[in-house]
Order: structure tokens, then C-alpha cells, then sequence
């Protein structure tokens, strides 16, 4: 089985079957467009992923190697339904603290895998659902740096009414 | 290289921000002024979702009104029995008329209580005003409305809407108002329309006629609610015209909805052979095993959905069970009474493709639940 060598921002070389690997749109245009073959060896430098996201980034990848792609969507109707569901696996897995759920994200959108990108935003989007401003900066370590008058202006046009 | 935490990138922000339904996206922009700047962007906008209900006051702050410029697609949910539900969906539409380039589709959605007695007058001025200027308008689902439409609306969405691609106004009233003249005026305007939903009243031979006119967009879908008075004495559709339209749009797909209202002559006269039925959905007092037979018959080829309302009894079962023989196309049955064991076996052996089921042999709690094929 064809694989591919992928080198972390902190130098770990982490080889992994090339169909795993290619749900990396980066890795597959890498792959099919530029010709890389057999011989060649070299590992793909990733400068932006640590060791340990490349690793559950590969974990995510091996698991859904076998979904069959979204069919297109057929009508209006079928693209209004956006499934706002994550999958039981998809939910366990991101079941980590915040700083790795970020890295993933970020891994997602610089890898450019559109179902890790979309169920990471899907969780973070969660977290922030049915909080008001103060409870979201508690739970993402925000500080809020708004001048008192555009704080005053805020409250002001509050959506939430005071007895919640 | 560990960065604060919250400080995502502003397009990340923006892709995160897409899947939260309005009121939260007003709440994050509130959170800092990284974030305010990410919920102002348009890619936020094109689809958004709003839940009108009785704590949300139906503003939004000044700087994020002009995200409304960025809307393409939206998806309105409100109360209709609670005032400020309804006061601030009446508002938001208002607030999209005249917006360039406008709304690319609209769907209207009501829960809670039906309120007796009410017209809609404010909602529906709304969404005339809206469709009066939205030009770009695609898509526009009112089935879940449950105001009367009238024939001032069609003929606006007619005038204003030329590009329009779906229409639903097959929407649950008791009474039915909009003539089949003119829906007539609007399918003649509208020829992009490939997905089409309409009270059977206001369907005509002439309508039929106009949608297999060679000058237009194929159409996939003709959803018929057939339910009030007025579709009771709705003149009979010639087998012929279905014929026609079939002949001209092969892959045309007809959802049958019969309510209670009608009775077994009325039901016979709009089930006609040539009708490409692909779903079928039962809800008559009178005579069911009937229909289910004649579905057998005349839509085995096409029927994808069926899904029953009526008392249990023994025709009716022979009646699934010869359905369930006939219909190799069949992906969903849903019989809301309780069936006896070999019209279960008989769904299962035939129907490769069934993938969802609600046939019950005992009188479970409600509500009942599909069981899905694996």
C-alpha cells in the first residue's frame, strides 16, 4: 500500500497510507497534480501542525477513509436541511480540551478537510449557543475589550431581557 | 506556537459564526471586538436561520443591520399565537424589502398553537412587501404558514418574481383562496419554476396545459394538498392532460395529499391513472383500501412514499399487502394504524429499497416512531 511521509512543525516524520492521507485536499492536489511517485521520499513538511494534532488529525482521517462522499444536494429542499448533527464518533473524538479542539480547526482549514473543518466549527458553535457575551468570554478565556461607552451602547440594544 | 486563546482567525471566526442561528451571532458580536468584526461579515449571512420567539425583541444593533444586505437565504421561524413572536417577524421581513440584491429564498415556519380566527394580516403584508421587491427570489416555502394565501399574493409573487425556481403554497387552511386564475398568470410568468406545491383548487386543465409548454424549465416536483371545500368541487383534471404533462416532463414527480374533507367521488376523480405519483399520503374518513388498490395498480412504477391515516380492518390490510407487492420503487410506508403481521413481512420481502417503515401490530404509545432499515 502506497504511503507518504508527513513531517510535523516539531520534526516528527509520521508515515500514513496515501488514501488516508488524501482526504487533504493540499496533500491530494500534492500527490495527483504534482506527480509525486514512489521513490520519492522526501517527507511533506507540515510547519503549521504539531506532532500531536498530526496524529489525531491521521486518527479522524483513518475512521471516515470509508464515508462515502455527500451526495450533491438534489434540490432546494435538500440544501436547506443543514444537518447541524455531529456524529457520535465525531463528537467522542472531540471530546478534548479547547486549546486541541482549536488545533484542529486549524489543522482542518490549513490541510483543507472539509469534514474535520465542519464538525470542529460545528462544536465550537455549540459552545457558544443559547450563552450571553459574559458566560461566552468565561468559556473561551475572552477578555472583553470594548470601551465603556461601546459596552454602555451594547446594553443599551440588549436582546436579553434582565429576568432570564 | 501557543496563541491566546479566542484569537482565531477573523475567517474562521466568520465559518463558526455561519452555523449559529441569528440571535446567538447578535450575542457574539457583543463578545469583543474581534469577534464583533468576524460577525459582520457577509459569508456569515448568505444562510441565516431565526427563531422569532417571545424573548427575542426583533432588533438587531445598528451594526449588524446591514448584515441583512448579505442574506441570500433565509429560514424564519416564529409563534403566531404570541404577539411579540409575531410582531418581530412581521418587522425583520420588513426590514429585507428593497435590500439589493435581495433574497434568494424565503421559508416561513409557525409552531405553537394555530390561533383561531386570524387572518395574518401583518405577516402576510410582509411577505408581499417582500416579494414586491425581490427579484432575486428562487425559492419561496409558505407550507408552513398557516394563514390563508390569496390570489393578491400569487398574482405579487408573479409580477415581482420572475426568477423563481420552487414555490410552496400548499399550506394546512381549512379554507382555500387562491383561483385557479390566478395561478394560471403565474405559471405563465414564471417559467424557471421546476418545484411546484398548490391547493388542488388552483390547479386547472389550463394549468396543465401551460406547465407542458415547451418554453420552460422541466419540471421535477408538483406537490397537490387536497384537503378544503373548494378542492372538493374542484373540476375533474383529465387523464389526458396528466398524459401531456407526463409525456412532456419525464422525470416529474407528483406528491398526492388527501385529508378528510373529500369524499370517495372526489377521491376517485383525482386519482387518475396517468398521475406520476411518487408520494402518496392518506388521511381519508371514508373508504382507504380503495386508493391503496388503485395506487397498486396505476403508480406502482413511480411510488417512492406512502403513508396512511385510517381505521384498522382487515381490507385494508390485503390492500397494503398487495401494494407492498407492486411497488419494487417503494423507500418509505407509514400506516398510522395497527397492521397485521404479514403486511409487515409482505413490505419487507418486496421493497429492496425501503428504508423506513411505521408498521405497528400492536397499539403502541404515541407518538409512533419510524423504524429504520438498516
Amino acid at each position: 500500500m502506497p504511503s507518504i511521509k508527513l513531517q510535523s512543525s516539531d520534526g516528527e516524520i509520521i508515515e500514513v497510507d496515501v488514501e488516508i492521507a488524501k482526504q487533504s485536499e493540499i496533500i491530494k492536489t500534492m500527490v495527483e497534480d504534482l506527480g509525486m511517485d514512489d521513490e520519492d521520499d522526501d517527507p511533506v513538511p507540515l510547519p503549521n501542525v504539531s506532532a500531536e494534532i498530526l496524529k489525531k488529525v491521521i486518527e479522524w482521517c483513518t475512521y471516515h477513509m470509508e464515508d462515502a462522499p455527500p451526495p450533491p444536494p438534489q434540490n432546494y429542499e435538500d440544501k436547506a436541511k443543514k444537518v447541524m448533527d455531529i456524529p457520535i464518533w465525531d463528537q467522542e473524538f472531540l471530546t478534548v480540551d479547547q486549546e486541541t479542539l482549536y488545533e484542529l480547526m486549524m489543522a482542518a482549514n490549513y490541510l483543507d478537510i472539509k469534514g474535520l473543518f465542519d464538525v470542529t466549527c460545528k462544536t465550537v458553535a455549540n459552545m457558544i449557543k443559547e450563552k450571553t457575551p459574559e458566560e461566552i468570554r468565561q468559556t473561551f478565556n475572552i477578555e472583553n475589550d470594548f470601551t465603556e461607552e461601546e459596552e454602555a451602547q451594547l446594553r443599551r440594544q440588549s436582546l436579553w431581557r434582565e429576568a432570564k | 506556537m501557543a496563541e491566546p486563546r479566542g484569537h482565531l482567525p477573523e475567517e474562521v471566526l466568520a465559518l463558526i459564526f455561519c452555523h449559529l442561528p441569528l440571535r446567538d451571532r447578535t450575542t457574539a458580536a457583543q463578545v469583543c471586538r474581534a469577534w464583533a468584526a468576524a460577525a459582520a461579515c457577509s459569508t456569515v449571512w448568505h444562510d441565516t436561520k431565526v427563531s422569532c420567539d417571545s424573548e427575542w425583541e426583533g432588533m438587531l444593533p445598528p451594526c449588524l443591520s446591514a448584515c441583512l444586505d448579505h442574506v441570500h437565504n433565509l429560514q424564519l421561524e416564529f409563534e403566531p399565537a404570541k404577539k411579540p413572536s409575531r410582531q418581530a417577524a412581521t418587522k425583520l421581513l420588513k426590514e429585507l424589502v428593497g435590500r439589493r440584491p435581495g433574497l434568494r429564498s424565503l421559508l416561513l415556519e409557525c409552531s405553537g398553537e394555530k390561533p383561531l380566527f386570524d387572518s395574518g394580516r401583518d405577516v402576510l403584508g410582509a411577505v408581499h412587501a417582500v416579494c414586491q421587491t425581490a427579484g432575486a427570489l428562487r425559492h419561496l416555502d409558505l407550507r408552513r404558514l398557516p394563514f390563508m394565501l390569496d390570489d393578491a399574493l400569487v398574482l405579487q409573487v408573479a409580477h415581482g418574481c420572475p426568477q423563481l425556481q420552487s414555490l410552496f403554497l400548499n399550506n394546512c387552511t381549512l379554507v382555500g383562496s387562491m383561483g385557479p386564475d390566478s395561478v394560471l398568470e403565474l405559471l405563465v410568468a414564471c417559467r424557471s419554476l421546476r418545484v411546484l406545491g398548490l391547493h388542488l383548487a388552483s390547479l386547472s386543465h389550463a394549468a396543465l396545459g401551460v406547465l407542458a409548454a415547451p418554453d420552460r424549465a422541466p419540471l421535477d416536483l408538483l406537490a397537490l394538498r387536497c384537503a378544503s371545500p373548494e378542492d372538493t368541487r374542484a373540476p375533474e383534471l383529465p387523464d389526458q392532460a396528466w398524459a401531456a404533462l407526463r409525456c412532456r416532463h419525464p422525470r416529474l414527480a407528483v406528491e398526492l395529499e388527501l385529508e378528510t374533507a373529500l369524499c370517495t367521488h372526489t377521491v376517485r376523480r383525482v386519482l387518475q391513472p396517468s398521475v406520476p405519483v411518487a408520494a402518496l399520503r392518506l388521511n381519508l374518513s371514508g373508504d382507504t383500501a380503495g386508493p391503496v388498490h388503485f395506487a397498486a395498480r396505476h403508480y406502482a412504477a413511480n411510488l417512492r412514499e406512502l403513508e396512511v391515516h385510517a381505521a384498522a380492518s382487515a381490507e385494508l390490510d390485503a390492500a397494503l399487502e398487495a401494494l407492498a407487492a407492486s411497488c419494487p420503487a417503494l423507500r418509505e410506508v407509514h400506516c398510522f394504524c395497527v397492521v397485521r403481521p404479514a403486511v409487515r413481512r409482505a413490505f419487507l420481502a418486496h421493497c429492496p429499497r425501503l428504508r423506513s417503515y411505521t408498521l405497528k401490530l400492536t397499539r403502541e404509545r404515541h407518538p409512533w416512531r419510524p423504524t429504520l432499515v438498516a
